[in-house]
């Protein structure tokens, strides 16, 4: 065989203490179509965005056809022949497609902008991907798999010697993902090392050469493709090693459903999900990114907008837009970004605290607020949920550390009581010693009658936790779970199950 | 638990600095400004000197309360005109069967009023139609400035005795002014430290996002603040007519406007929303006042006062900014 045109030794990335990367090496000969899968979180977009220049490694080399090649930003990546299709557009909207073709490089006559040209380069480039479309549109008239095609064709104008996916095929239709599938056996005759990342795993698996699988930022298995099916990638995919435990299960008697959503949809995220939770409860959203998790919880707390469907709290219907209106029936939302969704930062710990119960520290008449009361209770649940402070009074939360953070979020719900949570990803950036504290809490809450609807990308730590979980897969319920029916084999089959790339 | 923790220092300078920034800059400028013109600290000199910040303060206030809640009223000047003339056309048409003093109350309810009614659309506007605040305030600022133009066609209105004294009476010695506006501080400051309305009014400023999720009532929170500052307009209003003994279209100069913001942000309210103090505000409108009470002293021309003040407002923003960036 001929030198490689791409190869990696022993990559490693960290971001803080979490090893995104672990001593990563492959190779990508000329022509050929590497695969690589693994689950959410596994490493997969990271070491992509090294390959393509946008972060850079802590450790390893890597050679681009037998040289050596450590690009400093995407640019000079792209200079050296590795081009990037990332996973979220990349299009200015508001300009045309012409105009985003030829961004990076805009012909130019006498420094004015030589339109004609532009236009001659993007409708060769639209050739390129067989696209056939007018190229003085604005990229706001088109479909979200147009836009992925003009952005491939984009990144095939530099005429790269390495290619890199990054997801190509989720908004892409069943015809288009076709015309991509037909693409990348062109680029192989024509000697471009393609790096394809995607959770369409049959795709993957009938179309790439070889695939390498990673899991928890390291390589566990490498092979060619037809050596694999998915029964036999699903097991090598997950079972992240985890370092914590779960806090036992007490025993306990679910009540009546509190949470009731019927038919929730909204175009291109959130098709018909129905569910009930009941008081006591614990139930897991599970899914891969992008599978509408995070959205439909948005959607029952009334923070985004829905096309159809219908929430209830006990029993009675709740208006279909008001965070104000879910709050005060008893419902609480930590997003999973707790920065700007879910924390005044620079509020103190006692501000954020009593940030949702405000009204129950100012009962008189002039509506003043008690100071005194907001701190004993912020005092109280400081120590209830070992938080790590100094002054609830004085000290400003973005002072504290990600765990602590999290349990100050948390902290404002049960100061209200919540008889409903919805909690997205709430161990994201949580320190392990933190997370055991988030489990029990959450424990806690069920035990004390509250339904929880615990969103998360770990899968164990949904084994864990939940008494029952829904698997999402493109915006829709794939398959529910029961407590003895949970298995992380099927469970991972079931969110890769209806990855077809499109939604209704 | 792990609380072995050190405890808080009593009082952090850096952190108090935005508030207590404008105090060393006030000593230094009367320090500088005492050998050439000692009569700075003349008793007539100090009551103008406290009847401009007064009125500065409430305007800086209301304006406060709007940036606080994460917006900006450029509409000020033209709704403080509008207040005078709205109350002057009552003063116009008194009716005949009561007395003078109930054409004042009239007068006076009138003008604080138009402040209010103006300030809840542009709150209305920007909270639920959500609308950007520089574009409603712009807007309001050449529409109610248009709009008192035609009304009293460049004409001005005499106002009577009984109403301007607000301004020019002085029981026991003090302005009435000054009172009004004490008093005005006096629940500014219990509104926003211990108030309802007042967390809320943070919280919507620091991240509205947040403050949404938590359940608070974001539109409405942001409206009042719009409302709050129509008030102080119109309060302003009041004030400036009253001093004229006129109401016209052309109360006050836009000027007035980088005054008050200026006021503001020096005193510690940023412009981003979510901080602020009623005792910076105060200290931000002693110090704006201070310079221009100074420029004056030292007999400069109208132009070289607004190139110094400028200039002066500009280091004083700077210096916050240099500030805040320290901390990020």
């Amino acid at each position: 065989m001929s030198t490689p045109t791409l190869e990696l030794a022993g990559i490693e990335k960290r971001f803080g203490e979490h090893r995104a990367v672990r001593a990563v090496s492959l190779a990508c000969e000329p022509g050929e179509i590497l695969g690589l899968v693994g689950e959410n979180g596994a490493g997969k977009s990271t070491l992509l965005n090294i390959i393509g220049g946008v972060l850079r490694a802590d450790a390893g080399a890597m050679r681009l056809a037998g040289q050596s090649y450590a690009p400093s930003n995407a640019a000079s990546a792209l200079a050296a022949g590795v081009a990037f299709v990332h996973q979220e557009l990349n299009l200015f909207a508001n300009l045309s497609v012409a105009e985003n073709l030829s961004l990076s490089a805009l012909p130019t006559r006498g420094g004015l902008i030589c339109r004609r040209r532009m236009r001659e380069r993007a409708a060769e480039a639209l050739c390129a991907v067989e696209l056939n479309l007018d190229p003085t549109l604005p990229v706001a008239s088109l479909s979200p798999g147009e836009r992925q095609l003009v952005e491939i064709a984009k990144a095939l104008m530099s005429r790269p010697r390495v290619l890199l996916l990054d997801e190509p095929t989720s908004s892409l239709t069943e015809r288009e993902t076709q015309l991509l599938t037909e693409l990348m056996q062109r680029w192989k005759r024509e000697g471009i090392a393609v790096v394809y990342v995607s959770h369409q795993l049959e795709h993957v698996l009938r179309h790439c050469d070889r695939l390498v699988v990673l899991r928890d930022g390291a390589v566990q298995a490498v092979g060619a493709a037809r050596e694999f099916d998915i029964a036999r990638l699903i097991p090598l995919m997950v079972g992240r090693s985890l370092d914590h435990q779960f806090p036992p299960r007490t025993p306990r008697r679910m009540g009546p459903p509190v949470l009731e959503a019927r038919g929730l949809s909204r175009a291109g995220v959130v098709r018909n999900v129905s569910l009930q939770l009941r008081q006591g409860e614990i139930l897991g959203i599970a899914g891969l990114m992008g599978a509408g998790r995070s959205e439909l919880a948005r959607m029952i707390f009334g923070l985004d907008a829905r096309d159809a469907g219908e929430v209830f709290i006990g029993g009675q219907r709740l208006p279909p837009r008001s965070p104000r209106a879910s709050v005060a029936r008893g419902l609480a939302f930590a997003s999973e970004d707790r920065r700007h969704e879910g924390l005044l930062l620079d509020a103190t710990i006692a501000d954020n605290m009593s940030l949702a119960s405000l009204e129950r520290f100012a009962t008189s008449p002039l509506r003043r607020i008690d100071h005194q009361r907001i701190a004993a209770a912020a005092d109280e649940l400081v120590s209830r949920l070992s938080i790590s402070c100094r002054d609830v009074r004085r000290q400003a939360v973005r002072t504290l550390s990600g765990g602590n953070q999290q349990k100050v979020v948390l902290a404002r719900w049960l100061m209200r009581d919540a008889q409903v949570l919805l909690l997205d990803e709430p161990t994201r950036g949580v320190d392990v010693g933190s997370r055991q504290h988030v489990y029990e809490l959450i424990r806690q809450a069920a035990a004390r009658g509250a339904g929880v609807l615990l969103i998360s990308s770990e899968i164990e730590e949904l084994l864990g936790m939940c008494d029952r979980i829904l698997v999402l897969s493109a915006g829709a319920v794939q398959a529910e779970f029961e407590r003895e029916d949970f298995n992380r084999d099927t469970l991972m089959a079931a969110a890769f199950a209806a990855v077809r790339g499109r939604y209704s | 638990m792990d609380r072995d923790v050190p405890p808080v220092k009593r009082f952090d300078w850096r952190r108090a600095g935005s508030q207590a920034r404008a105090v060393p800059l006030i000593a230094l400028l009367i320090a500088c400004l005492l050998p050439w013109r000692p009569e700075i600290l003349s008793l007539y000199n100090l009551e103008s000197l406290a009847l401009a910040i007064a009125l500065l303060f409430v305007l800086a206030m209301g304006q406060s309360f709007v940036m606080i809640s994460g917006g900006i009223d450029l509409s000020q000047p033209a709704v403080i005109s509008a207040c005078g003339v709205a109350g002057a056309f009552c003063f116009a048409a008194p009716d005949p069967s009561a007395g003078a003093g109930s054409s004042v109350v009239l007068g006076l309810t009138v003008m604080l009023c138009t402040g209010i009614v103006v300030g809840a659309a542009q709150g209305l506007a920007v909270a639920y139609l959500r609308l950007p605040p520089l574009l409603v305030s712009l807007a309001t600022l050449m529409v109610v400035g248009g709009g008192t133009l035609w009304a009293t066609q460049s004409n001005r209105y005499e106002l009577p005795g009984e109403f301007t004294r607000i301004w020019y009476a002085r029981p026991a010695g003090v302005p009435i002014p000054l009172l009004i506006v004490a008093a005005v501080a006096v629940v500014a400051h219990f509104a926003l430290a211990h108030t309802l309305f007042g967390r809320r009014l943070y919280a919507v400023g620091q991240n509205a996002t947040v403050a949404r999720i938590a359940g608070l009532p974001v539109e409405r929170t942001i409206a009042s603040s719009y409302v709050v500052c129509g008030f102080c307009s119109g309060l302003a209003g009041v004030f400036y007519s009253a001093r004229l003994y006129t109401a016209s279209a052309e109360l006050v100069e836009n000027d007035v406007l980088l005054d008050c913001i200026a006021a503001a942000v020096i005193g510690g309210v940023s412009l981003s929303g979510g901080k602020g103090k009623v005792t910076g505000v105060l200290a931000g409108a002693v110090f704006v006042a201070l310079v221009g009470n100074a420029l004056n002293l030292l007999g400069l021309r109208y132009w070289h006062v607004l190139i110094a003040k400028g200039t002066v407002i500009l280091l004083a923003v700077a210096l916050d900014a240099a500030g805040r960036s320290r901390r990020a």
